[in-house]
């Protein structure tokens, strides 16, 4: 088999063009596909010298099938998607192992003892207040570490299970601990009300946790995304 | 299409996209990557496309429209691990497999060997019972060959 002759600067940089203009908008699924088409351009123009770069590259994308690279870029988005909730699954279960065990713990001691303490209303209000600022926290975090506008990547595009805590997180802590102060016996809602508050923590704790693990993963092996 | 078997007839590729031949293959995909990978340690996705093709002597090709969707599913599952590199004038993305892979990939192999072994059977009764080798090939006209050979 001849040794393929690897391919310009400039030829990537056409590559990196073509697959743009098939949408695929990003850079994670670009770089894998750059890559794939580049290894068998070259393959192909060594096989056959005759064969023009542009020649080739048609050639390979059309072992693609029909729907090109539109299949690819919807599947890699259910991927995604599927491996955000299992990050947010895992990051629960992290909170209820060792050592992160203990401080969930504390933080359900503090909820409890903090309803006990207060105006089953005015804990509502407090809590609503401190996630707000949570969530509004994790907004700056989330513009803070997002990588820059030319490189998006797939896995900070769809990871849907790990915002959708945050963007509910108010609801369980403000409306429904209100309802059930509402509707419930205090022997009821002092129990559910406190509860529901810790779960919606760990819940928003766990999202966060996940986000920042899947950011730290994104920046180690997309370097050039976040410089 | 999963997988596109090939044949060279007049010095022209054609690849039969013949839905029962994808069918046959498609459950297959993830565990054949899950084997490579595990043969082979890190791999990136044209070079896995390579060496089924050279495994199977160009019979067998894997279409790049499936290798990735399954490799990034399995990536999704916590099966693969990823690791960028730089190749050249570009980036490649690495896959290896996860110890959850391996055990998967054990498991997935040897519900294909039972399946393997349950379709001889099936497409060839005389198989289960006369105790025909192991490692008789299951193509039609293999079991057909075997069948007149030891039924004459």
């Amino acid at each position: 088999m001849p040794t393929p002759t690897p391919l310009t600067d400039e030829q990537i940089g056409t590559l990196f063009k073509f697959v743009k203009s098939k949408y695929v908008d990003f850079y994670d699924v670009q770089i894998e596909l750059v890559d794939h088409l580049a290894s068998e351009v070259e393959q192909r123009m060594a096989e056959a010298p005759g064969v023009t770069f542009d020649a080739a590259l048609q050639q390979v994308y059309r072992g693609f099938g029909i729907f090109g690279f539109s299949d690819l870029v919807e599947e890699k988005q259910k991927a995604v998607n599927k491996q955000s909730r299992v990050l947010w699954w895992e990051s629960v279960k992290h909170l209820f192992r060792l050592p992160m065990l203990i401080g969930s713990l504390i933080g359900g001691m503090i909820v409890f003892v903090g309803f006990d303490s207060l105006n089953p209303v005015t804990f509502v209000h407090t809590n609503a207040v401190l996630s707000c600022l949570a969530v509004i926290g994790i907004v700056v975090y989330f513009f803070k570490t997002s990588p820059s506008k030319k490189y998006k990547l797939t896995p900070l595009q769809y990871s849907g299970a790990l915002y959708c805590w945050n963007l509910i997180h108010f609801h369980p802590i403000y409306f429904v601990s209100k309802g059930f102060i509402d509707y419930y016996p205090p022997e009821v809602y002092s129990v559910l009300v406190p509860l529901l508050c810790w779960a919606s923590w760990i819940g928003f704790t766990a999202s966060a946790l996940g986000y920042k693990k899947l950011t730290e993963e994104c920046r180690k092996q997309f370097p050039l995304a976040f410089a | 299409m999963i997988f596109a078997a090939k044949f060279d007839t007049l010095e022209t590729e054609v690849y039969i996209y013949a839905m029962n031949n994808s069918q046959l293959y498609k459950g297959s995909l993830t565990t054949v990557i899950l084997r490579l990978l595990e043969e082979n340690g890190r791999m990136y996705g044209y070079e896995m496309t390579q060496k089924v093709k050279e495994m199977t002597s160009d019979e067998v090709t894997i279409n790049e429209g499936a290798l990735y969707p399954a490799l990034h599913k399995l990536e999704a599952e916590g099966l693969l691990t990823v690791e960028v590199v730089p190749a050249g004038n570009r980036l490649r993305k690495y896959y290896a497999i996860t110890p959850q892979g391996q055990t998967e990939a054990v498991d997935r192999l040897a519900e294909l060997e039972t399946f393997i072994e349950h379709m001889r059977i099936l497409l060839s009764p005389q198989v289960g019972r006369t105790g025909a080798p192991a490692n008789l090939c299951v193509r039609p006209a293999c079991v057909s060959q075997w069948h007149n050979a030891n039924n004459p």
